[in-house]
């Protein structure tokens, strides 16, 4: 088989292999840094602003579903990984969830303090992460000038309604607001890895390959103790539109001294257990969260400007410390809007006719850890086993029923939701009718695009698969970064959580090498 | 979006459906002629019954008329060529005998074991016990159906109401699978239709701001 020795392989390119190959080829000099990406690699000439079309960018092609087919479970693949995909929202990490993995997980470290030297390690901290971070993907504040009026609706409504509302800090660099993010960005404006650290590292010397099928990581034990050694997989022709790639296809191994996970929560436990890593307890894929989310959608009774302009700006944690959810206001386009509006026929093609009055914004449940909630791996299938705890369809209830409500408020005068179950709401007192919603999967389309926690950080193997270093209670030199290590939800949409735990560990494994080095 | 798709499932689901019709055919004769059709179904089979599942989804006055749309579709999911369409094939025939309905074979429970992760989350008795009162109330559903739209045999012949009807009767079913083909078929057929740029004048969508050709169609 042919093989490439390296130092350390990331397995993964987006928020979390990204930022992890940015940092390592950056205080690591001259160590020999392999990125394996399954996806393709696409850039701002493949993208044609068409959702059947981008599919592509997505795992499974965007068939990936939970084990009854019930709620799509998306997460972007292809060099870029979920940046590339992203609305491009960037919420601080959450200091009180840190806080709370601290005290429930037996997590260590992750000073919120700047002038803390976690690991020793001069100014290493979240805060000096964060900081990292926000400078190299221009993360700022949406301007009032660059607000759409699906939005200005959102925060009118808000308003009215004594919620509390505010606008997302987003990595982009002079957005022209297409309206396009989730379909990849055709004029290079949006800074997901792609656009920033992997450029780095591939500028440093790293090397990329995509289109790669990584089958297994491989161990061997060394002392008695099993310490991980590569990788094996298979690197398959690229995708028609995507760049070339520099290995052509067949099997392949890289062998390294680090392998570090970082491929989404998916496809991290899938990964991990098809190559054998022992799981004495059972943890690795267990406590899957998703972040369940459902589009409300209001009639207006004139034009706005939906699908135009920047189509995520603003959004409301009013309800996160009661509830457990966030009102996200977003629009999509004719596809997405076709299958989440409700009905059939006439009825269905009724709203369609009326895009262009369509308002739009979404309820994002912060799910709580339940772990029936899996990926199950077996040799013959891999299953996302997941259902709304009990718990968590009340909130989800509740939250509908403030949305109908929030979006008469905005000035709807006909509100609806993607279930047979009460399709349509005609005023705002219709609303206490949310409160019958069972959520029957196949009736209800929820949706999910932030899978997190399945192979979590935990003092105790017993209650996740990796410790405060991000590395496998298992073996040695196997680091598990992204969503995966979260012991919960981050409690907010992830993308800047996961690349502020990446920018941290990459910190660290630089300040640490020795503990990989032999 | 695309993702809101969840094929690979949905359709590796439907083939247990379609198992689940084979698995009654030692029952009637009838059944077992129309087992055959479940079994290794041919293009003709399905068609008149995609063809009016299409008619059912879209307005009467739409953009595009059914048959585009149904070629559109028949692109981008393979129907024919790709294996993994097969079960979606299968059940389109099983959609389309509307007697058949009310049969629940073991087949059909195992895909509900696995949508209500049995045993992780309900025990065995509490299943059986669950099912048993689900096939009951699948049958009366069916009756109701029957009683006031008659016993019709396929689904493409029916008037427009009924197969609305029929339509709901799989998406409200008591079993996850069947109401799954009734979901994803809506979105299956949504998407062929508003992927088509010669729909959007009609919804007031002005497409995308680069001009770039589609790709799939």
């Amino acid at each position: 088989m042919r093989t490439i020795d390296a130092d350390v392989l990331i397995i993964g390119s987006g928020a979390g292999g990204g930022v992890l190959a940015g940092t390592l080829t950056e205080l690591l000099p001259g160590k020999r840094i392999v990125i394996a990406e399954k996806g393709g690699y696409f850039g701002a000439e493949f993208f044609n602003e068409r959702e059947w079309d981008m599919r592509v960018l997505f795992a499974d092609k965007g068939r990936r579903s939970t084990a009854d087919g019930a709620i799509p479970v998306r997460s972007g693949e292809c060099v870029g990984g979920g940046t590339m995909v992203s609305v491009a929202f960037c919420h601080d990490p959450i200091p009180g969830v840190w806080s709370n993995w601290r005290s429930e997980y037996g997590v260590e470290q992750f000073s919120f303090d700047r002038e803390q030297n976690d690991y020793g390690v001069a100014h290493l901290n979240i805060q000096t992460s964060l900081d990292d971070l926000k400078r190299r993907l221009n993360v700022l504040r949406v301007s009032d000038a660059a607000v759409n009026e699906n939005n200005r609706i959102f925060e009118r409504a808000c308003q009215a309604s004594g919620i509390s509302w505010r606008r997302w800090e987003r990595n982009v660099r002079d957005c022209i607001g297409c309206g396009y993010c989730t379909e990849g960005c055709a004029y290079d404006r949006k800074l997901g890895t792609d656009q920033t650290y992997i450029l780095d590292a591939l500028a440093r010397g790293a090397r990329l390959i995509h289109s790669f099928d990584v089958g297994s990581i491989t161990f061997e034990k060394r002392d008695g103790a099993l310490v991980a050694a590569g990788a094996t997989g298979r690197v398959r022709e690229p995708e028609p539109g995507s760049r070339p790639n520099g290995v052509t296809p067949g099997a392949l191994r890289v062998r390294a001294k680090l392998v570090i996970l970082a491929a989404g929560a998916i496809a991290d436990p899938v990964l991990l257990l098809r190559s054998g890593l022992p799981d004495p307890h059972g943890v690795i894929g267990r406590g899957l969260v998703l972040h369940p989310s459902l589009p409300v959608i209001g009639m207006m009774d004139h034009e706005i400007e939906n699908y135009r302009g920047i189509n995520g700006v603003s959004f409301s944690d009013h309800y996160a410390p009661s509830h457990g959810f966030f009102f996200e206001c977003l629009f999509g386009h004719p596809v997405y809007g076709a299958a989440t509006i409700p009905l059939l026929g006439d009825d269905h093609f009724a709203v369609m006719q009326n895009y262009h009055r369509l308002a739009a914004f979404g309820v994002m449940l912060i799910d709580s850890v339940d772990v029936r909630n899996r990926v199950e791996v077996t040799p013959a299938t891999t299953r996302i086993q997941y259902q709304l705890s009990d718990g968590d369809r009340e909130r989800m209830r509740f939250g509908a029923e403030r949305a109908v409500e929030l979006m008469f408020a905005g000035g709807a005068s006909e509100v609806y939701l993607p279930t047979d179950e009460v399709p349509k709401f005609g005023s705002a007192a219709d609303a206490a009718r949310a409160r019958t919603l069972q959520f029957v999967p196949h009736r209800t389309t929820l949706t999910s695009a932030h899978c997190q926690a399945t192979v979590k950080m935990s003092a105790d193997p017993r209650r996740g698969g990796i410790d405060s270093r991000c590395e496998t209670h298992a073996a040695r030199n196997l680091v598990v970064c992204d969503a995966s290590s979260f012991p919960t939800s981050c409690g907010a949409n992830p993308a800047l959580s996961i690349m502020t735990l990446a920018r941290y560990q990459g910190r660290r494994i630089a300040a640490e090498w020795d503990r990989y080095a032999t | 979006m695309s993702d809101d798709l969840s094929r690979r499932d949905f359709l590796s689901v439907c083939s247990v459906l379609a198992a689940s019709f084979a698995a009654c055919s030692s029952t009637t004769q009838r059944m077992r002629v129309a087992s055959s059709f479940v079994v290794d179904p041919a293009l003709d089979d399905y068609r008149p019954a995609l063809h009016a599942l299409i008619e059912t989804i879209l307005p009467h006055q739409f953009p595009l008329d059914v048959a585009t749309v149904e070629q559109r579709l028949l692109h981008m999911f393979p129907l024919e060529d790709e294996r993994r369409f097969l079960g979606l094939q299968r059940t389109l025939v099983y959609f389309d005998q509307l007697d058949l309905a009310p049969h629940v074979a073991a087949p059909l429970l195992a895909a509900e074991r696995v949508a209500l992760d049995v045993p992780a989350r309900i025990s065995e008795n509490e299943f059986r016990r669950q099912s048993a009162a689900k096939i009951e109330r699948e049958s009366r559903e069916c009756d109701a159906f029957f009683q006031r739209f008659g016993r019709n045999a396929r689904f493409a012949p029916l008037a427009p109401d009924a197969r609305l009807a029929w339509l709901r009767v799989w998406g409200t079913s008591q079993f996850a699978v069947k109401r799954e083909f009734a979901q994803s078929l809506r979105v299956l057929v949504l998407i062929s239709a508003y992927s088509a740029d010669a729909v959007w004048p009609a919804i007031g969508y002005a497409g995308p701001l680069i001009n770039r050709p589609e790709r799939s169609s």
